[in-house]
């Protein structure tokens, strides 16, 4: 059975048909990239999958569970994690904070507990802070872990921003351009830590414009046009088809 | 060494030093008119701790004035019509308050924003309406009289009636117990994930946060320190009516939260609403008429110098002081 399975997914701005009946399926241990030009619907799949959107019609499917139309926090306890395009961190605290912050999903003490200070609260935290350091390890922000997160480079925000969705633990991680205005020394170190996190038995479905990357990451290519799929398989042989270049490079 | 050691413990002695000068003033100044103001800006900084918790959870109430009112309401119905003692009659006031945000914030706080300042702001004018309007239960503008306690302790009666200090020890001892929740909240998880939604909602709604739960959460704790001290307040002047929690107070509170410093969640709104407590009465006696227009005033100057209020003073005069002889040597250089 597939991890996730998109049934006939339509989402509609108006009259505009941002995704315009999807089918797609992503099965465990995968690379997915999801390529296409802008405005083909890339971002609206991801929305529509992590929950902030409510798809307009069709299913999504995970782990053999209908969850379209759920909210982004139930989504998240499910396993479904995502990134964002923007970078987004807490900008009120430092890069360590933010991934122990996002440890949120592994909490098992009560508020109440939290709020006396119990020692299983404190154990947990304890656990908590050495994952956070873990982490930011693995991504190479440990020369920044006491910097404040709105003061990193854009590069390492973006890496906080996958750390910090990996602290929640996902089975299915869902990346938004993870290399979008990165030099190719960060690029080679984002790319390194996506595949330390395939390596953690973590699915990854990702968005990206470097097709050369997106080539060398993925085990599987979707091509999105207009809101609709054009292809789907092994990247170099999507990246062959005439529809595909069509898309990207015009019709003459 | 030992010098650094004294510097870290400096904000405990401090703290120690101020709840000693608290709990020994009355007995050395015996001026009651200060007495007085006292009582009134422990109301206030009851209130503005409930106000500044919803407002770090990233939401503007603009209603809080009406939580107030219905934990006075509250209040003087229980002592009036069930004769219920005053202890019993605050907590009743408190946990109404706290009940009706909890019903409003379920509906209201899925929005959040400016549809939940909107929807607040309604919110403390139905109230008063309500309260101007329900003559059988509220006895309209003429309001409730609600008579002072009467407390025995073995043969020894006081009668607050007579006496202020057992008001003034009261909200001095509800003043601490609210700070102290809300500076253990502050310093918890629970602080830490209303920060974080409040910071960026979106992401941590995708981290896992319910944002609606903590929202109420800090909605509901705020309703009920605004209805103790609404409760507090009806049983100090012995009389509830509607002006007494008129939108205008909601506006005081948001003011106060801005002068004292809303980023701490305890020492920013206590010292705001002792400031603006004093100042304003004050201003009552002499200036009356340009009170609004002082505090307009001094809120956007502070803006422009303090954005984090006066709590941030200690931090940013060393700075300031530096500035200017900077300035200085670099004027001698040219």
């Amino acid at each position: 059975m597939a991890l996730l399975e998109l049934k006939n997914v339509k989402k509609a701005f108006g009259s505009v048909l941002a995704l315009d009946g999807i089918d797609l399926e992503v099965n465990k241990g995968e690379i997915v990239g999801i390529v296409g030009p802008n405005g083909s619907g890339k971002t609206t799949l991801l929305h529509v999958i992590s929950g902030y959107y409510h798809p307009t019609g069709g299913q999504v499917i995970y782990k053999g569970e209908n969850i379209s139309g759920l909210r982004p926090d139930k989504i998240a306890a499910r396993g479904i994690v995502r990134t964002f395009q923007q970078n987004i961190v807490y900008w009120d605290t430092v890069t360590l904070e933010n991934v122990f912050r996002a440890c949120y999903l592994s909490d098992k003490t009560n508020l109440w507990q939290s709020f006396w200070g119990t020692k299983p609260y404190v154990q947990e935290e304890m656990a908590k802070l050495a994952k956070a350091q873990d982490i930011v390890n693995t991504f190479g922000l440990s020369d920044y872990s006491l910097s404040l997160a709105q003061g990193l480079p854009h590069g390492k925000q973006r890496s906080l921003g996958m750390a910090m969705a990996l602290a929640a633990d996902p089975d299915l991680l869902l990346i938004d351009e993870p290399l979008a205005g990165m030099d190719a020394g960060e690029v080679e170190i984002v790319s390194k830590s996506i595949r330390k996190i395939v390596e953690k038995g973590v699915t990854i479905m990702l968005i990206e414009h470097n097709i050369k990357s997106v080539m060398s990451l993925c085990s599987r290519l979707i091509v999105l046009d207009f809101g609709h799929k054009i292809a789907d398989g092994k990247p170099v042989e999507v990246m062959k088809r005439k529809e595909v270049i069509e898309a990207y490079l015009g019709v003459e | 060494m030992e010098f650094a050691k004294l510097k870290s413990k400096l904000p405990l002695l401090l703290l120690i030093a101020f709840i000693v000068i608290v709990i020994a003033f009355p007995l050395v100044n015996k001026d009651r008119f200060v007495l007085s103001i006292l009582i009134e800006a422990g109301v206030m900084c009851l209130f503005a701790l409930g106000f500044a918790a919803v407002f770090r959870s990233g939401q503007l109430s603009l209603g809080q004035a009406g939580f107030m009112a219905i934990g006075g309401y509250v209040a003087a119905l229980m002592a009036t019509k069930m004769g219920a003692p005053f202890w019993l009659a605050l907590l009743g006031g408190g946990l109404g308050a706290a009940i009706m945000a909890f019903l409003v914030g379920i509906v209201v706080l899925r929005m959040g924003g400016l549809y939940f300042s909107i929807a607040t702001l309604a919110l403390g004018e139905i109230v008063t309406i309500i309260a101007k309007n329900w003559d059988t239960v509220t006895s309209g503008m003429t309001g409730i009289a609600v008579s002072a306690p009467v407390v025995n302790i073995g043969n020894i009666v006081i009668n607050f009636a007579t006496n202020k200090l057992p008001y003034y020890y009261i909200i001095v001892l509800l003043v601490i117990l609210f700070a102290l929740v809300f500076w253990r909240i502050e310093g918890s998880r629970l602080g830490r994930i209303v920060r974080s939604t409040a910071v960026s909602p979106v992401m941590s709604e995708h981290l896992g946060m319910h944002l609606m739960k903590y929202r109420v959460i800090m909605f509901t704790l705020a309703a009920l320190a605004a209805g103790v001290s609404g409760a507090f307040y009806v049983y100090y002047l012995s009389w509830v009516g509607p002006p007494l929690f008129a939108g205008g107070q909601s506006t005081m509170v948001l003011i106060m939260c801005v002068i004292g410093g809303v980023w701490s969640a305890v020492s920013g709104p206590i010292i705001g609403a002792l400031i603006v407590t004093y100042f304003g009465t004050l201003m009552q006696i002499h200036l009356e008429g340009l009170r609004p227009l002082v505090f307009g005033g001094v809120v956007i100057l502070l803006i422009f110098v303090l954005p984090n209020g006066l709590v941030d003073l200690p931090a940013k005069v060393p700075l300031w002081i530096k500035g200017l002889f900077k300035n200085k040597s670099a004027v001698t250089k040219q």
